[in-house]
């Protein structure tokens, strides 16, 4: 076997994982806590993904660019909270529905704002690294910490702070927190803010990496629903694991076997998974973030 | 009568004579010496503004647009003494199968002549199966249009551009000349998992063996696929001198960028047709060898003369010179410009029988731009043209 293939394949397996986990997490955020499976996700990303591009064109720097994109997609989801999602949440199906509405209606507007052409951010950093044979790009490193950065931030706010200790409870169980004076509306807001904030984050990333155009979230969400499931619903912890295996997976079947192979196998993978293990790679229990 | 009522008399008989002289020879169609005022014939363009194919499709809506506009600017024309001007019912499927359909369903419904598109190959797939039995002219650049000229249903149905498969398609002839050029020993290829990813990647791989190429790679990724560096990073194990990219930008500018970024920029990268100028932008300090096929002609090109009529009418209606892209936009531009020549001949303006036959016959039109021409299979027959970047500079050459 070649070494250098193998190590290229792991080093860029990973950095697939890192991309996937941080769509995960956004995805987890809201589905942990507001049962809801938000389709229009994916939209986020774009949109943070183009804000980054157009911030960067009008002369900011990118990481500027990004904090910004970040808040202002933050603020979209806590709107759209507000406005979309609550009036509906007595039926978890009716969230479902409406993020499917979303979806048309942000593809449109990306499109009467962004047209349908490529937009290329140029990276902040482009330093490259060799690896036994691999090479690295800075700018895939950075992905990669930033999204343990990210994991780190968000276990630390969860089991640190009142307003993480808050979510939790809620998602635990709604009906006790309200009994105990936790403001649900207020930390269901906050999450799917958090939840558009990290969908915009993993745009921004993916604008440093790929050129931006209307379809570029499209596989990414498709992983991070993948690894939703695998890691196990509602477990940010689940969600790294499980996109691991599924970087990994696919890069080292891209790599050594086939394109064809790098599809099938992860499906493989993660019917086997939850054949043995139905709640996910990590098991949540009462306590739904582990 | 006094001799100033003569003189009135006299002016005003003037002036209503220098009226109707006036009028005799002044423009408006309605009083041209064509038998009544000058009616409309509708052609209808389905094509994929919006959706995954846009970038190609708005440029085949306004080759659309630039060249019923050109025909009408020329004063329209005349079929057995009617006068007539063209208009374009523009629909957008967003590369929507089913939307396709409707929309090609309708275009039946109001009898137009000539339908164009869709234009990208599942669409179009799904379309023409959904117009059996209807007798419409319909012109399509989809690769798949071949598997259905020779059918009884495609009787009427034309394939806009050259022939990609084959010994004398595109792909082919583009192979052989890189080949000669460069004298690969190996070559690499990859290309999405679509009917356009196999067509190419079988006439690919024919000329190459032909040739005595080896293929020392060959892989098909499926369409949302952005991140190429775990395939990157097999071809760079295998180590080809040739690498055929994929067709669209939204491929090959990815791969290209993250070619660089592993400073994998040694080999020739070879551009499959559908690629253009734009996918190298900004790389060409980095990328020492860039081929690719112009899908129909280079429309950036300040020096060729075949394209600068379509240049000049391209900014006159668009205010801007055309971008490297819109070469897409001689997809339908030239079956256009076409038509007033294939309804005389045809002698009438609905038969499709005749105005099919008249199709294969008319060579010269106003505005050609392309050396087209449509052979008995009714596929078009023009000589495709290969870019070669080398160290920062284009050159064309016609692939021969």
């Amino acid at each position: 076997m070649n070494t250098n293939l193998l190590v290229a394949a792991l080093v860029n397996g990973l950095m697939l994982a890192a991309v996937y986990a941080l769509v995960a997490l956004g995805l987890t955020v809201v589905f942990g806590l507001l049962d809801i499976v938000n389709f229009a996700h994916g939209q986020m990303i774009l949109i943070g993904a183009y804000l980054v591009v157009s911030l960067v064109a009008h002369s900011l720097n990118f990481w500027a660019a990004l904090v910004v994109a970040v808040v202002v997609v933050a603020l979209v989801g806590a709107l759209l909270e507000r406005v979309v999602f609550r009036p509906v949440e007595s039926v978890p199906i009716n969230g479902l529905l409406v993020s499917i509405g979303l979806i048309a209606i942000g593809q449109n507007v990306i499109r009467a704002v962004w047209g349908p052409n490529q937009q290329i951010v140029p990276p902040p950093v482009s330093v490259v690294w060799h690896v036994g044979g691999a090479t690295v790009p800075m700018s895939r490193v950075v992905i990669v910490a930033g999204s343990v950065l990210v994991l780190g931030a968000l276990s630390l706010f969860l089991y640190r702070t009142r307003a993480g200790k808050a979510l939790r409870a809620t998602a635990q169980n709604r009906d006790a927190a309200e009994l105990v004076g936790i403001p649900v509306a207020r930390v269901n807001n906050l999450a799917f803010a958090a939840g558009a904030g990290l969908a915009a984050l993993a745009g921004g990333f993916l604008a440093m990496q790929f050129p931006v155009e209307p379809l570029l979230a499209d596989s990414p969400l498709v992983m991070g629903f993948i690894v939703l499931i695998l890691g196990g619903a509602g477990s940010p912890l689940g969600a790294v694991l499980g996109a691991m295996v599924i970087g990994l997976t696919e890069s080292l079947c891209t790599a050594l076997l086939s394109s064809e192979a790098a599809q099938i196998v992860p499906f493989v993978i993660l019917a086997l998974i939850l054949f043995v293990r139905p709640e996910g790679i990590v098991r949540i229990g009462s306590d739904r973030w582990v | 009568m006094s001799i100033k009522d003569r003189q009135r008399s006299l002016w005003s008989a003037l002036g209503a004579a220098a009226a109707v002289a006036i009028s005799a020879c002044g423009g408006g169609s309605s009083t041209t010496n064509s038998s009544g005022p000058a009616k409309t014939v509708t052609i209808g363009a389905s094509v994929e503004a919006t959706g995954g194919a846009a970038a190609i499709g708005t440029q085949w809506r306004d080759g659309v647009k630039l060249a019923v506009d050109r025909v009408n600017k020329d004063g329209g024309f005349t079929v057995n003494g009617q006068k007539y001007m063209l208009a374009a019912d523009i629909q957008d499927s967003a590369a929507d199968p089913q939307q396709a359909i409707t929309i090609a369903q309708g275009f039946v419904q109001k009898s137009y002549p000539v339908v164009l598109g869709p234009g990208v190959s599942t669409v179009f797939t799904a379309t023409f199966q959904s117009l059996k039995g209807s007798d419409v002219v319909v012109m399509s650049p989809a690769a798949t249009v071949g598997q259905f000229l020779t059918t009884p249903d495609g009787k009427y149905l034309f394939h806009t551009h050259i022939a990609d498969d084959g010994t004398t398609g595109r792909v082919y002839k583009m192979t052989k000349s890189i080949v000669a050029k460069y004298s690969p020993k190996s070559a690499a290829i990859l290309l999405p998992q679509d009917p356009i990813g196999e067509l190419y990647g079988a006439a690919y791989k024919q000329a190459l063996q032909a040739s005595g190429v080896t293929v020392a790679y060959d892989q098909r990724f499926p369409s949302a696929q952005r991140d190429f560096s775990s395939y990157l990073a097999a071809i760079k194990s295998a180590n080809p001198d040739v690498i055929f990219l994929p067709y669209l930008d939204t491929w090959a500018v990815p791969f290209l960028t993250q070619a660089i970024q592993a400073g994998y920029t040694a080999p020739v990268f070879v551009g499959s047709p559908g690629t253009s100028s734009s996918t190298i932008n900004g790389k060409t300090d980095q990328i020492k060898r860039f081929v690719w096929s112009v899908t129909t002609r280079a429309v950036d090109s300040t020096t060729d003369p075949q394209v600068q009529d379509f240049r000049a009418h391209y900014k006159a209606m668009f205010g801007n010179d055309p971008a490297p892209s819109a070469f897409w936009a001689l997809s339908y531009y030239d079956e256009v410009l076409m038509l007033p020549k294939v309804f005389a001949a045809a002698g009438s303006v609905t038969d499709h029988k005749s105005i099919t036959a008249a199709y294969e016959k008319v060579t010269q039109w106003n505005g050609k731009t392309l050396d087209l021409h449509f052979d008995s299979g009714r596929t078009a027959v023009y000589t495709p043209q290969l870019a070669f970047l080398e160290n920062g500079i284009i050159t064309y050459q016609d692939a021969k």
